[in-house]
């Protein structure tokens, strides 16, 4: 796609909340592949040619969701350039400059400076924010379908047997099934990121 | 409250530890980690995500204090309840100190 003369690229690619390093480090491979990360939709991700580069990406989880210019300009002092917002995620990337010390791949990826944090206890504070915001996005679904239940079936709504209580009814069994799905992803995210966390606590 | 907040501070992280000490004079959060490079040699980087988490949770916890801004820099400061909280840690590393190098901590 031709976009003022620069060309674009759009890819499709689903990452789960918990795969914020798998998508940092896709982010990187496309960098290096010559497409760098313009902007995303969560599912939809825009790209521009560019340099074929060696550029680390991070993701940083701010629990408010607000752009505030004092938190772009911490992250620009230590040489992150901020990409892009998407709701809480921020985007960061900064180009990666080989140290002289290091020869192999391995002894690169242990540079302290190429990671937005420095310590574990700050990385399990990162899964802790997701899996708290994401349960407080869920709740008022939860709520809202204990109540639409409740008066569904403790309440007189469905005495008659007209089409309107077969249509509610109809309604609450799709709400349910759909609860159960978001339910069973919450679960599945909530184990994958406390199995993060679990990883980065001191053995002992 | 502070009871509490005093409790889940102590033993305080490597980071949290450093942050804190540096705030007992005026910093923004890359001024902090300049200065606990050179005290450490180098051996301490502290990165932006983890200097932002900890600023802000402090901050919240009331721990320091925001001064002003400058140049679209925080300027944090220790407040009382943070310098009580450094000087029992302190107390900890010194008897940690004590105790390695073979002294038995005497009193109390």
């Amino acid at each position: 796609m031709e976009n003022n003369g620069q060309t674009i690229l759009e890819e499709k690619q689903r990452f789960y909340l918990s795969e914020f390093r798998e998508e940092a480090a896709w982010l990187s491979f496309m960098h290096r592949q010559g497409w760098k990360f313009l902007s995303t939709t969560g599912c939809r991700y825009r790209f521009e040619a560019c340099e074929k580069e060696d550029w680390v990406y991070q993701l940083d989880f701010k629990e408010d969701g607000a752009y505030d210019e004092d938190y772009i300009r911490l992250f620009a002092d230590y040489g992150w350039e901020y990409v892009y917002q998407h709701k809480e995620w921020f985007y960061f990337r900064k180009l990666r400059t080989p140290s002289p010390l290091a020869d192999t791949d391995s002894d690169r990826t242990l540079e302290p400076d190429l990671s937005i944090f420095s310590d574990n206890q700050s990385k399990a504070e990162m899964c802790k924010r997701i899996i708290n915001r994401q349960f407080l996005r869920i709740l008022p679904l939860y709520f809202f379908i204990l109540v639409y239940n409740y008066l569904i079936f403790g309440t007189s709504l469905l005495d008659g047997e007209d089409f309107g209580s077969g249509f509610l009814l109809g309604v609450s069994m799709v709400f349910m099934v759909a609860t159960l799905i978001s339910f069973g992803y919450f679960l599945g995210q909530y184990h994958r990121l406390q199995k993060i966390m679990k990883d980065l606590e001191p053995p002992v | 409250m502070e009871e509490k907040i005093k409790r889940v501070y102590i033993p305080m992280t490597e980071t949290g530890f450093y942050i804190l000490f540096c705030l007992r004079s005026e910093n923004h959060g890359y001024g902090i980690t300049r200065q606990v490079e050179a005290l450490t040699g180098g051996e301490i980087l502290i990165s932006p995500g983890t200097m932002y988490g900890s600023l802000s949770k402090m901050e919240k916890d009331g721990l320091i204090q925001f001064v002003r801004e400058e140049e679209k820099r925080k300027r944090y400061i220790i407040t009382p309840l943070g310098e009580e909280i450094l000087e029992t840690e302190l107390r900890r590393i010194e008897r940690l100190y004590r105790n390695s190098k073979g002294e038995q901590t005497h009193g109390k």
